[in-house]
């Protein structure tokens, strides 16, 4: 993220709207906003001030203050703002101006829930107008209320890139199967070569095989009960694709 | 550029800075008023030693004022949010260079009340003494004053860059304001034969605030006025050149 602020010494090319970002140039971030690592903000000056130093609209500014829920504590002097305030102050910078691309790092950090939904919201609405979010964070069940493509990054290689719809499939990658006769529908299964498991009283099978199995199971006369996807947890997927990756 | 230096002033008033270092001034003024056996004419052409205390007072300002962007994580924010460092980096010495000239005509301003309330009318500003008046001699030491803060300021912001800590560069800049000029002076007595080269180094470059007035000074500075003048702008920019390459490979 540092590098694409052109914050960073670096090998190769990062362009943003076709203009290239380098490290002493970095006319092509105009239109971006980011939070890295801490809110940047100057103890000595009041939020609004703070807001006010970068802000181009005052109208935008007043917005910004009022959809983050910031009005009470606006005026007063930031260095004695808590974390979360200071963390919805620094997220309020990097949406002033209307950016086209807006970078944020850990941006729930220290936010209680009615801040967390807020700053979502405000994320949601941003981005149905056109700003490009690029989000960091280790809360993946946050990441994944707003996200709408994944990239997982391990020892500074991309090894995902992809929307979410297509990261989504691996979740369903395995079926529940219950049948009126599990016993049968095993011997059916087995006699067919198709992949399953036997969990307590229901069967594990392929997403790309359940069709065959309907077909076969409609063959020898026996009734589906239940066939449905296990949707496997978020964080469980990331973290079989990271094992899966470090070998 | 505009944006940078406009972002720059907002700051720099809002952290009170400049007010706590006219009040340093002040204060600094009143003490040698107060604490001097005599108000005697060279006591005003120095603006009652005022000249010694602006370099000090921008040294600290100036690394303080940069050092805070550190501090305060938001260097990072000013780097992408403007176009190229050297904007950042120059709109910073603009400002702090701005500032010491505001310092001295503060310095002036106070000179004139202070004579009038400590002195009456003992003194009368413009009337000639060896050739020059007691105003002339005022602004042409608060001038060195001004050329001795550009050096200064290049100073403050490379040795922010180069030791990351204010306290070091608050230090330096206390050594250079009461020690330098004699350091400089026994240096060029001990290698009399190396004068011609000693003459040039940094720490005779405070003779500048003096040397206007107090022609004597030439024979310890070994430099004529015009040389003090060129020595202190080229130092200031080599300082300043110096101070903005460490800035810009600095990682934040």
């Amino acid at each position: 993220m540092k590098t694409i602020l052109g914050l960073m010494k670096f090998t190769g090319a990062i362009t943003i709207d076709t203009k290239s970002v380098t490290e002493n140039d970095h006319h092509a971030l105009s239109n971006v906003g980011a939070l890295i690592e801490h809110p940047a903000i100057y103890p000595f000056l009041t939020g609004c001030q703070n807001l006010e130093l970068y802000a181009r609209e005052k109208a935008d500014l007043n917005n910004l203050v009022s959809t983050l829920g910031m009005k009470s504590y606006i005026n007063n002097k930031s260095k004695g703002y808590s974390l979360g305030m200071k963390q919805k102050l620094g997220i309020a910078i990097a949406l002033l101006n209307h950016p086209k691309l807006v970078i944020l790092d850990e941006p729930m950090n220290g936010l209680d829930i009615e801040a967390t939904i807020a700053v979502r919201k405000l994320i949601k609405q941003y981005a149905d107008q056109g700003t490009a979010f690029l989000i960091s964070s280790h809360v993946l069940s946050e990441l994944q209320k707003v996200m709408t493509k994944v990239v997982l990054i391990s020892s500074g290689k991309i090894i995902v890139n992809q929307e979410i719809e297509k990261f989504n499939e691996i979740s369903r990658r395995k079926y529940k199967v219950i049948t009126e006769n599990n016993e049968a529908a095993m011997r059916i299964l087995q006699n067919n070569s198709i992949a399953y498991s036997l969990q307590d009283d229901y069967l594990t099978v392929n997403s790309q095989d359940i069709f065959q199995i309907q077909d076969e199971l409609f063959e020898h006369q026996i009734h589906l009960e239940e066939m449905a996807p296990i949707e496997a947890n978020f964080e469980q997927i990331v973290v079989n694709i990271l094992d899966k990756e470090r070998g | 550029m505009g944006k940078s230096l406009k972002e720059e002033v907002y700051k720099f008033n809002h952290e009170k800075i400049s007010i706590y270092g006219l009040l340093v001034l002040l204060c600094a003024m009143l003490y040698n008023i107060l604490t001097s056996k005599a108000l005697d004419r060279r006591f005003l052409i120095y603006g009652f030693d005022a000249i010694e205390w602006i370099p000090l007072i921008i040294i600290t300002v100036g690394s303080a004022f940069f050092a805070m962007e550190y501090k305060n994580r938001t260097i990072m924010m000013m780097m992408y949010k403007n176009s190229s460092k050297l904007k950042i980096y120059l709109a910073k010495f603009l400002v702090i260079f701005f500032y010491s000239i505001v310092l001295t005509v503060a310095a002036i301003l106070l000179t004139f009340l202070f004579s009038l309330i400590f002195t009456g009318n003992k003194y009368d500003w413009l009337a000639t003494f060896n050739g020059h008046s007691l105003l002339s001699d005022l602004l042409a030491n608060m001038l060195g004053a001004i050329i001795y803060s550009f050096f200064i300021t290049g100073l403050s912001f490379m040795l922010c860059m180069l030791t990351r800590n204010n306290a070091v560069v608050v230090c330096i800049g206390i050594v250079l304001a009461f020690f330098g000029a004699a350091f400089s002076s026994a240096l060029m007595k001990a290698f009399p034969s190396a004068v011609s080269i000693i003459k040039w180094n940094p720490l005779s470059m405070i003779f500048i605030s003096q040397q206007f007035t107090r022609s004597s000074l030439m024979s310890t500075s070994h430099l004529l006025n015009s040389e003090l003048i060129i020595a202190n702008i080229a130092y200031g920019l080599i300082f300043a050149v110096l101070g903005y390459y460490l800035f810009k490979n600095r990682r934040v």
